[in-house]
């Protein structure tokens, strides 16, 4: 019987994790490209959420609400690059995370303001009950989930692996200075992290809103578990950021459900502590995965 | 009439302003936003220290403010300590907490810092509010006595008004000492460049971590001042928001100069007193959520346009001075590889 | 020995960017490192100064071991050095500046400067006279109160030299001191540094005006894609026919811009 609690508590916790994992590599690839932390991170899973819900409320189908929410999401985080990091690009990293605080702060209030305080929700992707797993239940959008997960860091690769920008990617990555002078340009590629990352932030926002509803201030707790789950993975680590976020997603699940709900967020904020005071290269290390 | 007698001039004028005014302010409001004025300012001086001479930031600063007031809630509260031994408890502990969180955090990458005090600062938060008896949960604490010092009860707003003052001006007189010392010239030089600290014999991680503990303890004061004024305390002043609103206060008046917390504070605390005034005729039964709208707007529109804050400070960085430091910082990671 | 330099390697990502340097310095002489560009005379530098850890052997001062030392520990006994490209704290003022150069003859730490506690003050009218006078000695008596940024690049240089100094080093690495200064003011350098050496400094250089390495140095070791080629006094360098090799790609430069290597 406990077999089957703790199944069902690993189930939730990979797909709470796969969520974290995917808000961690959007932070892990503005880092790595434009040394920013962008602390607005959860904002765009919030955006993308909130946005999907309204158009199929209007009565767009599913799809279509994904689709325009992501590409939205994309826009929005392309505005923020040229409007606000741009500008002072070569400002300190401890005025750049100000100003992404501030940038996060903005946009929960325009959310209060669009959306207000109600939750909103999406019907799950498909329907039917849960599956049954040896006696645990699995809900199919968790499925959907980690499909998701699979399809970005797949996705993610191939670009890295195969296309020129990616090539320019880990080139600007390794070498700021260098890639300027084989050509490429580093304000475009900085814009185009954010573009990523807003795109990778709605998606994610929109596959859990079925689950969890989507509320206007769901952000600021999502970004803060994709930072700890990064930080764990050593912050430039793209396999160690996924690595990251579904260990503390199993990890919440599990204290949450054996010890107190309540200190469900404490223990994300405790790990990072924790790993901040006596590991804070991050505990997945370099072996896992590479830069991106 | 010559400089040195204008300025003394001016210094009569306002400490006699000082001490008549609130014999002059009829209302209450109006001294009590004064005290905030003042408790905050002490919070944000070391929040400055922190900032303008250390290049560092914390994003938890209202959880220091909250150790001190929390600290002081309880003991005199549960545990029946007098007000003093409390109030001293109260600078020491958020103090102590910092120095554990600075110390290896402090030896990394300038953003760890920022990202530790983001997590003590929730993490204290979530204490504050789950942790049942002992705080007394999202109600808080009631019945914190009032501070005696000697025969002397802080018991009027007018007599906390004078000692909010002579806190503050100490405050003033120890930044003014440190800035013009060997060690805040250290911390200036470490945010310049912190590698020709380091080779000119300066152990910038020990420094760092000084400021940090001090922006800690003055937190504290602040917030065991805070517990004793308003006498009873709930979890809701010491939440994230308010690290920001902190952070907002140091940047707006000014990093590196000792009026800037003051005019930042001050700034910030009218700005928050129209706000609650002005945001219900625009948008009807708006709580407090919205204004935050404009604390986002400001921080970023300051750190963008006007980092050096209102006042001018010591650090005026321009972008072509930012530029240049690309350049040299280039320059170096080129000659490395060489 | 005063400085024994011992079979210090450093690779950056496969590439070997020093192997197996070895040399000693002596006390109170003038010591010049020299060498094509990239032949890792600055890597020497940031490698005996704890900026960056060497991969293999090490280094002795005055018997104490480096290797391990953070930068600011390297300082505390005793070596300082400055930077090829200017690292000046810019919102300082010159006279600041050099008071930092000064930090480790001060004592007061942060609580007695916060509440400026006896001695404070008398303690900060020594560093400051202290650092006045070098200032003085090197020309730069007119700037004191300007930040650091304004300085024209050649006082900015003397104003390097003059930090580190202030903090009376007694091995000191010039990191190019010559670099970006004209004729005259190369020559007052050159003059100064021999006086540095009368003084009792011990002085180690990078340095490509050949006319001034030739001038000041007591010894010389010249590196070539980071190996020691040669080591000698001045006049059996200029004879060493592997010098000459090495050089010979830059010869023609040699000639026509005015005594540069660079």
């Amino acid at each position: 019987m406990h077999v089957n609690l703790y199944l069902q508590f690993l189930i939730s916790g990979l797909t709470l994790g796969s969520i974290y994992a995917l808000i961690a590599l959007a932070i892990v690839t503005i880092y790595n490209i434009t040394g920013i932390l962008n602390m607005a991170q959860g904002e765009f899973v919030a955006l993308g959420a909130l946005t999907a819900c309204t158009f199929y409320s209007a009565g767009f189908s599913l799809p279509a609400s994904f689709l325009i929410s992501v590409v939205i999401i994309a826009i929005v985080g392309a505005l923020i690059e040229r409007l606000a990091i741009n500008p002072v690009r070569n400002a300190s990293s401890i005025t750049l995370i100000i100003i992404t605080i501030g940038l996060s702060i903005i946009i929960r209030g325009l959310a209060l303001l669009i959306w207000g305080t109600n939750p909103y929700s999406l019907p799950a992707f498909t329907q039917g009950g849960p599956l049954q797993v040896f006696g645990a239940a699995i809900n199919p959008q968790s499925i959907w989930v980690f499909g998701l997960l699979i399809v970005t860091v797949t996705g993610l690769f191939v670009f890295m692996e195969k296309t020129y920008w990616g090539k320019a990617v880990r080139a600007c990555v390794i070498n700021r200075m260098a890639a300027k002078l084989m050509g490429i340009n580093p304000d475009i590629l900085s814009l185009m992290a954010f573009v990523i990352s807003g795109a990778l932030g709605a998606a994610a926002g929109v596959f859990i809103t079925p689950i969890t509803l989507a509320t206007y201030d769901m952000g600021f707790a999502l970004g803060l578990k994709g930072f700890v789950a990064a930080i764990i993975g050593g912050i430039n680590n793209v396999g160690g950021a996924i690595i990251g976020g579904l260990l503390l997603g199993v990890l919440e699940v599990f204290g949450a459900g054996l010890i107190s709900s309540g200190l469900k967020d404490a223990i994300a904020l405790i790990v990072l502590i924790i790993v901040l005071l006596f590991r804070p290269q991050g505990i997945i290390g370099v072996v896992i995965g590479r830069k991106v | 009439m010559p400089r040195e007698s204008l300025k003394y001039l001016l210094i009569a004028a306002a400490s006699i302003g000082f001490v008549i005014l609130p014999f002059v302010l009829e209302s209450n409001y109006l001294l009590s936003i004064l005290i905030i004025i003042g408790i905050y300012t002490l919070v944000v001086e070391g929040l400055g220290v922190l900032m303008g001479y250390a290049g560092q930031v914390s994003f938890g600063q209202a959880a220091f403010f909250g150790i001190g007031a929390y600290a002081v809630a309880i003991l005199t509260t549960r545990y029946s300590w007098g007000t003093i031994p409390a109030f001293l408890a109260a600078i020491v502990l958020p103090a102590l907490v910092a120095a554990v969180i600075g110390r290896p955090t402090l030896k990394l990458k300038e953003h760890y810092l920022a990202l530790a005090t983001l997590a003590i600062g929730i993490l204290v938060h979530i204490f504050f509010n789950e942790g049942g008896e002992l705080t007394g949960g999202p109600s808080g604490l009631t019945g914190i006595p009032y501070l005696k010092i000697g025969g002397l009860v802080f018991d009027q707003d007018y007599k906390f008004y004078y000692l909010i003052g002579v806190f503050v001006l100490l405050v003033f007189l120890g930044v003014r000492n440190l800035d013009r010392s060997r060690i805040g010239r250290s911390l200036r030089a470490i945010r310049d460049s912190e590698v020709a600290a380091e080779a000119n014999g300066i152990n910038s991680a020990a420094l760092k971590l000084k400021a940090f503990v001090f922006s800690a303890f003055l937190a504290g004061l602040g917030g065991g001042i805070y517990a004793y004024y308003i006498t009873f305390i709930s979890p809701a002043p010491f939440n994230f928001n308010m690290s920001i609103q902190f952070v907002i206060m140091a940047v707006i008046g000014g990093l590196g100069t000792i009026w800037g917390p003051l005019l930042g504070v001050s700034l910030m605390v009218a700005l928050g007193e129209v706000l609650r005034w002005l945001v219900p005729l625009f948008i009807p039964n708006a709580g407090g959520e919205y204004q935050i709208i404009f604390y986002g707007l400001i921080l970023v529109l300051t750190m963008i346009f006007k980092p050096e804050g209102l006042s001018t400070g010591w650090r005026k960085k321009t972008v072509s001075d930012s530029e240049e430091q690309e350049q040299k910082k280039e320059n170096l990671t080129v000659s490395i590889r060489r | 020995m005063f400085l024994e330099v011992s079979g210090l390697t450093k690779h950056f990502g496969g590439v070997m960017a020093v192997e197996h340097i070895k040399f000693n310095v002596n006390k109170g002489e003038i010591f010049a490192l020299i060498g094509p560009n990239g032949a890792g005379k600055t890597t020497v530098f940031n490698l005996l100064t704890g900026m960056i850890p060497p991969d293999e052997g090490g280094a002795k001062f005055k018997g104490k071991n480096l290797v391990g030392l953070k930068p600011y520990q390297i300082r505390n006994i005793g070596i300082a050095r400055t930077f090829q490209n200017l690292q000046l704290f810019n919102s300082l003022s010159v006279l600041e500046n050099v008071m930092v150069g000064a930090y480790l003859s001060g004592r007061k730490g942060f609580i007695q400067s916060l509440l400026r506690l006896s001695g404070v003050a008398a303690e900060e009218e020594q560093v400051r006279k202290k650092s006045l006078e070098v200032i003085e000695e090197l020309g730069l008596g007119k700037d004191i109160n300007n930040p650091a940024s304004v300085l024209p690049f050649g006082k900015q240089r003397l104003l390097e030299i003059a930090r580190v100094l202030a903090g009376s080093p007694e091995l000191l690495f010039l990191d190019e001191p010559a670099s970006g200064l004209n004729v005259g003011e190369t020559k007052k350098l050159a003059n100064y540094l021999k006086k540095l050496k009368k003084d009792g400094f011990t002085l180690v250089l990078v340095e490509h005006d050949m006319e001034t390495v030739m001038n000041v140095a007591d010894r010389i070791l010249v590196l070539n894609f980071g190996t020691v080629i040669a080591e000698g006094t001045p006049e059996e360098i200029q004879r060493n026919d592997e010098v000459k090799k090495a050089y010979l790609g830059e010869e023609d430069q040699y000639e026509y811009s005015g005594c540069k290597w660079s």
